[in-house]
């Protein structure tokens, strides 16, 4: 019995470094792992910095091209006109058919102004104008709306203020309430659109890093016919098993490190006004500690499901749907933004995705929730490691 | 395997940490705590601290003054280690005000580095030198040197506790500087609006290594004297404008005709004749009863042109009272008096004025004056003023013209009121490394109008005129003459 069990800690060890270095070799680890720590932390930033340069493109005063907005009856208010030049709007010729025209999608959006805006406004009446827009169009192309919107409701404010003015009123009164906010968040945590993304972006490299691993020694060698030879060895064969899934585990940890790396590293520099980030490595090893039992979770997930499958490329596709799985409460996480609890933190990914967001914001989880959800994640993982054991003591295995 | 894993990321690690800790500020003096910032119902969050200084620079040890300092920190995860701050004209006026107001603009400073801004000794929070209500309503009537000189001397004796002489600008850059380095910051970019920009220029000769750029908004040029007639003859010259630009309007000039005219007639008859109106509290709505005098019409007709929107009243208001409805015009005339007394502190701008401008005044200063509305009148109650005030220092080469490569952009409003063009194109010779942008149709202080928000905002990113662009100013129009109550031409 002690002979066996050395020689099965021999072979654990034997096999996991087989499995560790032959991925090492292999382009498609190192490419996933080059990708964990350089594009993945560019793709997230780089969609920002993306979002942030056009949006300032389209409405920094500066250098921002004109808004181009067809008016119909512009005649019946040239002072309004001037204004709308003055705030970067260049007023041009309308179609003939407005709405159809912007209902094609030719146009954004078509001011009319109507004949009678002209005898209201002079009569100190509300002056209407009508804006033609369509509502399903969103983002980008939306801020030609709003930036005349804008334009027409400071005009609006700004003649009726004077309109008091000139009537031996404090325009002021108008204002009933002063309503003044302020804000509790530190720093750190007022990067709300950049952390609610780092669930995602870390969980998903975990699964990554190791899925490939995963494939390729399970339903890998089955198609390669080499599982075989490797069962009728001396060693038994969960620990074959335990073997293949350490491996897994080792380059599933090694992604989720150099993801928390690269993003670290990538905060300090990227050029981005909207994120202002620090994080230290003191964040960095948290975090890596607080989401291993799901490196140990996903890992033996994917290594059980990879065990179904009969070919590479079949388990890739399994593999592949089944990361939505992890996905879902991270999405739901995304949604109600809660606040850690004895009643979430069990839960999966879920829990993995609070602690991420907790610990970049810097701010500190109780130390029972976070062993709660290491705890319940480890669970989890050695329930389906153990399911993968026992699958691989069946002769079906063999496929 | 294992091992090589492991040394990586230690290694990493250690980049990670170094390049945040590199950047850690060294220790700062001043002690910040979370504050709110108010201006009437207006409250900003900020961090504030209480600088201490000696109110008289050769006695540290003597009398310490608390000025007020308030921090808006930058949003960066590693802001600049330099920051930015505003000051305020007057001189009197609190810049911790109007840094409430400007907020949208300190706003896009943040993304890059803080904001602090101090009030000058003698204003808003910093042992503000303010003057007992005093009845303005008899001065406005006719200037009466005796009774001015008894308003003075009763002003003066409510603040014997301080020493009039050191409210000057002279030692305001010394507590700015003091400032920036009790907060621990390598450098300053200094906004100067108005008297402000005497500041912010004299802040830059005193301490030209460590001014990283500076924006002088409507300018008090070095030298300009404003003790003398100067006051008097830009606003004749503002009105003058008004008239001539109604004239070449067509809606203008077919409603109001000679604007200029109907103003010297109308002053005319209320120096005759001061006429009594009553007529509902511009904000309370109680009924109010005034004795309008030609002062009062001075008072409004010289603050009207301003801002471009008080410039598109003015025909409006002038004809009004020309037939005989006062009421927008004694309106008017509260609100403004009601601004000026809440918002500017007479001691300190006495202190300033008394040391800087008035013992350099000449005749030839006072050239002019004669000519225009306010005719002497600013002469005879700065002479009673100066005569009352103790005199304090200035620096000695305070008023001589100096040179500096430091980056400066220069706004001047082209319908300024005050501080024409003119002033900001002396500066600009003055000064080599500097940019004058003359923003069209706009009064004093242009700072919030049109795209200068965005052009201050890259000007302060990149202290340089490298890649700077600021033809979108040149977009900016007048606001349309009010040809009656309810507006302009549509």
């Amino acid at each position: 019995m002690q002979t066996h069990n050395i020689n099965n800690l021999r072979g654990f060890w034997t096999i996991l470094r087989k499995e560790v270095i032959d991925n090492l070799r292999d382009r498609r680890t190192l490419t996933t792992m080059a990708v964990s720590i350089v594009v993945g932390p560019l793709l997230l930033f780089g969609f920002l910095w993306f979002a942030e340069k056009t949006v300032k493109e389209e409405t920094d005063l500066v250098n921002a091209e004109p808004t181009q907005l067809p008016v119909v009856g512009a005649d019946n208010a040239p002072n309004l006109m001037t204004w709308l030049a003055q705030n970067n709007i260049e007023i041009v010729a309308p179609p003939s058919e407005p709405e159809q025209a912007v209902k094609r999608g030719e146009l954004r959006v078509v001011l009319v102004v109507p004949e009678n805006y002209a005898a209201a406004f002079t009569a100190g009446e509300s002056a209407p104008v009508r804006l033609i827009h369509d509502s399903s169009i969103s983002g980008l192309d939306k801020i030609g709306y709003r930036t005349v919107q804008k334009a027409l409701l400071t005009y609006s404010s700004q003649i009726g203020s004077m309109r008091l003015v000139a009537r031996g009123v404090n325009p002021s009164i108008v204002k009933a309430v002063q309503i003044n906010v302020s804000d509790v968040a530190s720093p750190q945590a007022r990067n709300a659109q950049v952390l609610s993304m780092m669930p995602y972006l870390i969980i998903l490299f975990i699964m990554v890093g190791g899925m490939y691993l995963a494939i390729d020694t399970t339903a890998g060698e089955r198609e390669k016919g080499s599982l075989e030879p490797l069962l009728t060895q001396p060693i038994s064969r969960s620990t074959i098993l335990l073997a293949k899934l350490g491996a897994t585990v080792v380059f599933s940890a090694l992604t989720l490190l150099l993801v928390l790396i690269g993003i670290g590293l990538s905060m300090d520099y990227v050029p981005i006004d909207m994120i202002s980030l620090s994080i230290d490595s003191a964040i960095i090893v948290k975090t890596f500690i607080a989401c291993l039992p799901f490196v140990l979770l996903g890992s033996a997930l994917m290594v059980l499901l990879a065990s179904f499958t009969k070919s590479y490329k079949e388990a890739q596709s399994y593999l592949g749907m089944m990361m939505i799985i992890p996905s879902l409460p991270l999405m739901l996480l995304m949604m109600m933004s809660p606040q850690p609890s004895l009643s979430n933190m069990w839960i999966p990914s879920f829990s993995q995705g609070l602690i991420i967001i907790q610990t970049f914001k810097g701010e500190d989880i109780a130390w029972n929730l976070v062993a709660l959800s290491m705890g319940a994640s480890t669970l989890l993982a050695l329930l389906l490691a153990l399911l993968a054991v026992k699958l691989y003591q069946r002769e079906r295995i063999l496929g | 395997m294992n091992k090589t894993f492991f040394y990586c990321a230690i290694w990493l690690l250690v980049l990670v940490c170094s390049s945040s800790t590199l950047t850690t500020l060294h220790a700062a003096e001043l002690a910040f705590e979370r504050c709110q910032i108010k201006l009437a119902a207006v409250e900003r969050d900020a961090e504030c601290a209480s600088l201490l200084r000696p109110e008289n620079p050769d006695q540290p040890n003597g009398r310490q003054i608390e000025l007020f300092v308030a921090k808006f920190p930058s949003t960066a995860a590693k802001p600049a280690d330099d920051a930015m701050t505003f000051i305020q004209g007057g001189p009197g006026g609190s810049s911790i005000d109007m840094a409430i107001n400007y907020y949208p603009i300190i706003e896009t400073i943040l993304s890059k580095r803080d904001v602090i801004i101090i009030d000058q000794r003698g204003t808003g929070r910093s042992n503000e030198l303010s003057c007992p209500e005093s009845e303005i309503e008899d001065t406005f009537l006719a200037f009466d040197p005796v009774r001015a000189e008894a308003e003075l001397n009763k002003c003066k004796a409510a603040l014997s506790a301080s020493d009039l002489r050191y409210y000057t600008t002279s030692i305001a850059v010394q507590d700015l500087e003091a400032m920036r380095i009790a907060a621990g910051y390598s450098q300053l970019t200094v906004y100067g609006v108005s008297y402000g920009t005497r500041v912010a220029q004299h802040y830059l000769r005193r301490y030209p290594e460590t001014t990283r750029a500076v924006i002088l908004d409507g300018v008090a040029h070095i030298g300009l004297n404003l003790a003398g007639g100067e006051i008097a003859r830009q606003s004749q010259a503002a009105l003058s404008g008004v008239s001539a630009r109604c004239k070449l309007d067509t809606a203008c000039e077919a409603r109001f005709g000679d604007v200029l005219d109907k103003f010297t007639q109308l002053a005319e008859r209320l120096k005759a004749q001061p006429v009594s109106v009553t007529i509902p509290d511009p904000t309370t709505a109680k009924p109010v009863t005034k004795t309008l005098t030609e002062q009062h019409l001075f008072g409004v007709i010289r603050m009207l042109p301003y801002a471009t929107e008080g410039l598109a009243l003015l025909p409006l208001l002038v004809d009004h009272a020309y037939q005989g409805d006062y009421t927008a015009l004694a309106a008017q005339y509260l609100l403004i008096e009601r601004s000026m007394t809440d918002g500017f502190a007479m001691g300190m701008q006495y202190s300033v004025m008394c040391a800087e401008d008035y013992p350099f005044v000449n005749e030839s200063d006072h050239a002019g004056v004669e000519d225009t509305y306010m005719s002497d009148a600013i002469r005879k109650s700065v002479e009673v003023a100066c005569k009352v005030w103790p005199q304090g220092t200035m620096d000695e080469d305070f008023r001589d013209p100096f040179e500096s490569s430091v980056p400066v952009l220069i706004l001047s409003g082209e319908t300024d009121p005050i501080t024409p063009p003119e002033n900001g194109e002396r500066a600009h010779t003055m000064l080599a490394n500097s940019r004058h942008l003359v923003v069209p149709a706009h009064g004093h202080g242009v700072i919030s109008r049109g795209c200068v928000p965005a052009l201050a905002r890259d000007f302060v990113v990149a202290a340089n005129f490298e890649d700077f662009n600021p033809t979108c100013i040149e977009r900016e129009r007048a606001m349309p003459f009010f040809v009656d109550s309810t507006g302009p031409k549509p």
